[in-house]
């Protein structure tokens, strides 16, 4: 075994890498929330679409949320990663690796959202939307003043959980070389082979994100619950 | 944007693709038993009125939740040698997939333990049994029975998750995918082919299932 | 006169700062039938959980079969038995729950083995003989292979009054057995506990069935705001009904 002798510490070495590590932090941060944002967004609209379109209307974006369920995250984000590559350098643009990486974890939480939003509006009776007809009430008006508000409550929780899952399956993106906090770590340990040390370190730097993401998830909870009443 | 399709990498290749699904389902079913044994006697911690053991349990489902299941894997895997500890592969994978998975199915366990109607098991204490006897005889059995399909769909989840196993080289459907890829250039065919394998796998098993709770449901 | 089977002494129970019941006293003798009537949140099922330890009481004593049951005095200071212990003593009593609580993993015949294979250490063979027994006696021999989803409530019910009587307490404990069945069944559920009074089980229970109460006890207890109010014969409570609050409360019942 290689004794690695050498007068900078762990901690010391830390340090120097500081601005590497806060680097790889907020690239990790910004890529999550973009994802986490827009693919809400994304999956509350196919969401409603599965729920209350046609037939016909709903069949793709029902294969899409399948596909996409049915795939790892891992296989999802090298296919948007390779695939887009190679298209765009075809047309001639150029996108930041990261972009790849935001639409392909959006993609994947779109599929979650969406499947979240379904379930929720499925659970609320089919009376509802009479009652608001009666009133004569037209379908937008419905579902933001009776459907959504209810849904909500119901969709939070699974949701904070979806939200951790993007932040724990931003990590893969270091498998395309993208540049966020998995990957500094692994450059560090290949500058100085504390595997266990540097590892350790960035899981809890991951573990404490999830765990605040849980902790105001749960506090939210509480305000819309007491609300609702 | 000129491309033609040549599947040809596809079918030459079609042993090593079905190797790897073999392997990912080896892997997901070993990691999925070992899972449920470790999340059992956790989960019988997490109900017991022991506090210690209570916040233990509630420790070990918080940390291997909230940490991403690749930081795991190259902590065991690269990480445990710092300590002297080499495992294979194969060992560090299902042992960390084990512990992400003790983790989900200690919830699913206590959630079934928990949601055993309270008059039930008094009519155990009721009839002379001691706390073990309502243990083994009352709850487990019940709670086994109403958690079967939470576990089968999570051998889906975690046949998913197996895909990680590339990043340590592991040949199971992902790690072949991304070298056939390399190899010979024919991206979009190769992933094709490796997403056919994947969402056609999962569907089975998802239908599978399915029809295994049917038959139950009519015993 | 033999010692009563049972004996109450001064029995209190609450649950933080609210006092649930206080102050009971009551004797049950071998072979006696004893009712319990009163309003609801009066304590009666509290104190009726009491005599089978599935309740914590803070005051007073349970004696059964001579021997302090529940909590010993060990050195001035009062102490609840071990588990192992309280489990033993439960054999002396049987209960029937409102909610019959089968065990819905199990046949009609496991239910009521499953105490005597594993509590009494009987052999397999023995065990199923006496179940079947059981479940002859309670008129369900045909259904011994049935699960409790399978049946109807007072088909459950009765495999759940085998289940207690097959374990051959001194004393079987009803909780409103009747309460939570439709109204058709309660017939067949009431005529198979007559049918025990009448062989000379004896059994204490809580119940709102006044017209039952007063064909088959030997005792009925009153019980109000916490305090037994009253005890006495059948005729002595519903025909002669001493007290205002007892009157108040059977005028409810059209008694």
């Amino acid at each position: 075994m290689i004794n690695i002798n050498t007068n900078i510490s762990f901690w010391e070495r830390i340090w120097n890498s500081r601005t590497m590590i806060i680097d790889g932090l907020s690239s990790t941060i910004l890529v999550s929330l973009g994802a986490i944002v827009l693919g809400t967004i994304l999956g509350v609209i196919i969401g409603l679409i599965i729920t209350y379109g046609n037939k016909y209307v709903k069949m793709p974006f029902k294969a899409f949320v399948d596909i996409v369920r049915g795939l790892p995250l891992l296989v999802t984000i090298f296919i948007i990663y390779y695939y887009l590559d190679y298209i765009l350098k075809s047309i001639g643009i150029v996108m930041s690796p990261m972009i790849i990486g935001i639409i392909a974890l959006m993609i994947f939480c779109s599929a979650q959202v969406s499947e979240l939003v379904r379930g929720a509006l499925q659970n609320i009776p089919k009376q509802q939307i009479d009652a608001g007809r009666a009133l004569g009430m037209r379908f937008p008006q419905i579902l933001k003043d009776i459907l959504l508000p209810q849904a909500l409550v119901e969709i939070l929780p699974p949701w904070v959980n979806s939200a951790t899952e993007i932040v724990k399956g931003s990590t893969l993106l270091s498998l395309v070389s993208i540049a966020e906090l998995m990957l500094v770590g692994k450059q560090l340990v290949a500058k100085h082979p504390r595997a266990l040390a540097y590892y350790s370190l960035i899981g809890l730097i991951y573990f404490t994100i999830n765990t605040a993401i849980e902790l105001g998830g749960k506090a939210l909870e509480k305000k819309i619950s007491f609300v609702k009443k | 944007m000129n491309y033609t399709f040549n599947f040809n990498v596809v079918f030459r290749n079609i042993d090593v693709f079905l190797k790897g699904l073999g392997l990912g389902l080896y892997l997901a079913v070993v990691s999925l038993t070992f899972a449920i044994i470790i999340g059992l006697i956790i989960a019988l911690g997490a109900v017991s009125n022991h506090p210690t053991m209570k916040k233990a349990a509630r420790i070990y489902v918080t940390v291997f939740r909230n940490t991403p299941l690749l930081i795991l894997v190259y902590i065991i895997y690269f990480g445990l040698p710092d300590l002297g500890l080499i495992l294979s592969k194969p060992v560090a994978f299902i042992l960390t997939l084990s512990l992400y998975g003790a983790a989900y199915m200690t919830e699913v366990f206590r959630a079934g333990l928990e949601s055993i109607p309270k008059g039930i098991i008094e009519a155990g204490y009721a009839i002379g049994l001691s706390k073990r006897m309502v243990m083994l005889d009352i709850r487990l059995p019940i709670m086994f029975r109403s958690v079967l399909p939470s576990m089968g769909n999570y051998l889906i989840s975690l046949f998913k998750d197996t895909s990680l196993a590339a990043a340590i080289a592991l040949p199971e459907i992902t790690y072949i995918t991304k070298r056939l890829n390399v190899e010979s250039f024919r991206t979009f065919e190769v992933w094709i082919a490796a997403a056919f394998l994947y969402v056609v796998t999962s569907f089975l098993m998802a239908k599978g299932l399915g029809l295994l709770e049917q038959k139950w449901e009519i015993k | 006169m033999t010692e009563p089977l049972l004996k109450i002494r001064n029995l209190g129970k609450s649950f933080g700062k609210v006092k649930v019941f206080e102050g009971a006293n009551l004797d049950v003798n071998e072979g006696e039938v004893v009712t319990i009537i009163g309003p609801s949140g009066s304590g009666k099922t509290t104190l009726l959980r009491c005599i089978n330890l599935l309740e914590q009481f803070e005051e007073g004593s349970i004696l059964l079969d001579g021997k302090e049951v529940g909590y010993k005095v060990e050195n001035g200071k009062r102490k609840r038995y071990s588990e192992h212990v309280i489990a033993e003593q439960r054999q002396m009593t049987g209960m029937v729950f409102q909610q019959f609580n089968l065990f819905p993993h199990m046949t009609a015949l496991k239910n009521v083995m499953l105490g005597l294979i594993r509590v009494k250490k009987l052999p397999h063979d023995e065990a199923e003989k006496i179940s079947r027994k059981w479940l002859e006696r309670v008129g369900l021999a045909d259904k011994v292979d049935n699960y409790p989803a399978q049946l109807s409530g007072g088909q459950q019910q009765r495999v759940a009054i085998a289940r207690a009587l097959a374990m051959n307490p001194r004393i079987v404990l009803f909780d409103e057995a009747t309460s939570a069945l439709d109204p058709e069944l309660v017939g067949e559920v009431l005529n198979v506990i007559k049918q025990l009074a009448n062989d000379g089980i004896t059994m204490i229970l809580v119940t709102h069935e006044m017209r039952f109460a007063y064909e088959v006890s030997d005792k009925v207890v009153f019980m109000d705001g916490g305090k037994i109010a009253a005890i006495g014969t059948p005729k002595e409570i519903f025909e002669d009904r001493a007290l205002p609050r007892l009157k108040e409360f059977l005028y409810n019942f059209n008694i």
